[in-house]
């Protein structure tokens, strides 16, 4: 197998993972905010 | 000197010029991106005339192409336009489709590696991975980094399926779909997003992306910082500037400048028949990865969720959400796939130039 080969593949599994990893990072912040934006509303 | 010499033009020019004119044709009479393909068209023709003025040492469009894509400027400096103009509204009431817009980037991925078994260079093959972020600056961002040589045929590829995407997505759609699942209804009932929240949002973005990828800072950031300009409701004639004159301005050069990289001799050749060819299965292997998580994702859920919107986590923004919004109608007139579908949308913006980030972190 050639390095380029294997280099990509070692990109899909590092990187695919990893943007997804990062959506959840952003999916419970935005949750955070939109709950505390909710429990201002309720006050 | 004779004159008439100039007419012997080699028959590499001649095949350019007429490249440039179809380039020039599809935005004109079809309107494929016509704000990107007709400078692109006219720039590859003037970079082909023998002897021409517009390209060398102190040509114009040389002069162009050094000061705002060798650098990576014109791409940086089009995402703040693109973050005034987007209203992430839609993102922040379902955030669930920020793994929409996460999933959709499996075609970078893959295409990455098809590149690189058809033997072209790991550098050339991260940036004809990149065509599938359905995103040209990040396209011509990551490309201008690792091969600047392919320019020309990266940017054409990556503009012409954005325009092609009602025409690319819904075969695939209706492919992996069942006429059952298309017909899934959604939930439209929004929610106030407050203003601070839409504050916070592309700072918190911003930081989140700049540690976990630093390299996402120069794109991600010009994008939220745009988007901040735009929320923050004391900015408007900025933010209208972003929108309007900046980012016509950019496009303008950016276009005219990558013609000038499409001599015959960089673009005739098999590879950009390839890179082409590799820019449409990114597309389509990017759309059968939002729609196949999509289905499994409802594997674990009560309430469903069309899978359609799976295809709009491309980042081809706002044409991927029309798309699966309309072929949401023509299954159900009453079923609206918008504001999911919009999401989704402008998840895959975000998602697109995190993942080209995350491949060049990895690279680099």
């Amino acid at each position: 197998m050639s390095e380029a080969v294997s280099k990509s593949i070692m990109i899909f599994l590092e990187g695919y993972p990893t943007t997804f990893l990062a959506t959840i990072a952003f999916f419970i912040m935005i949750k955070l905010l939109m709950k505390s934006a909710s429990k201002r509303n309720e006050e | 000197m004779n004159l008439l010499s100039n007419f012997l033009i080699p028959a590499g020019n001649l095949i350019m010029f007429a490249i440039g004119g179809v380039l020039i044709f599809l935005a004109i009479k079809k309107q494929y991106e016509p704000m990107l393909l007709l400078p692109i068209g006219f720039g590859a023709i003037l970079t082909n005339i023998p002897g021409s003025s517009a390209i060398g040492e102190h040509g114009v469009l040389t002069i162009l192409y050094e000061a705002g894509i060798a650098n990576e400027l014109f791409p940086a400096l089009i995402f703040i336009g693109i973050g005034a103009m987007i209203d992430f509204g839609p993102l922040l009431q379902k955030p669930v489709m920020f793994f929409y817009g996460a999933a959709a980037q499996l075609g970078i991925f893959l295409t990455i590696i098809v590149a690189a078994l058809l033997g072209f260079d790991i550098r050339e093959a991260i940036s004809i991975g990149i065509i599938g972020t359905a995103d040209g600056p990040t396209s011509i961002y990551v490309a201008s980094r690792l091969a600047i040589h392919m320019l020309g045929p990266i940017s054409v590829a990556a503009y012409s399926y954005m325009a092609l995407v009602p025409v690319v997505q819904p075969p695939i759609i209706k492919l992996l779909t069942t006429k059952e699942e298309r017909r899934i209804r959604m939930d439209n009932r929004t929610e106030k997003v407050p203003k601070y929240v839409r504050i916070l949002f592309p700072i918190l973005v911003t930081l989140l992306a700049g540690i976990i990828a630093p390299v996402s800072v120069a794109l991600i950031g010009m994008l939220m910082f745009g988007n901040l300009i735009r929320e923050s409701g004391v900015l408007n004639k900025l933010s209208n500037a972003a929108q309007n004159e900046l980012s016509n301005i950019i496009t303008l050069f950016l276009g005219i400048a990558i013609g000038s990289t499409m001599t015959a001799s960089a673009f005739l050749n098999q590879r950009t028949l390839l890179i082409l060819l590799m820019g449409l299965i990114a597309f389509i292997l990017d759309t059968m990865g939002g729609i196949l998580f999509a289905k499994t994702f409802n594997l674990f859920r009560k309430q469903k969720i069309n899978p359609m919107i799976g295809a709009a986590g491309i980042s081809a923004f706002p044409m991927s959400a029309r798309v699966v919004h309309r072929m949401g109608l023509e299954e159900d007139p009453n079923n609206f796939l918008i504001m999911y579908a919009t999401g989704a949308n402008v998840a895959g913006q975000i998602g697109s130039v995190l993942a080209g980030s995350i491949v060049l972190a990895l690279f680099l």
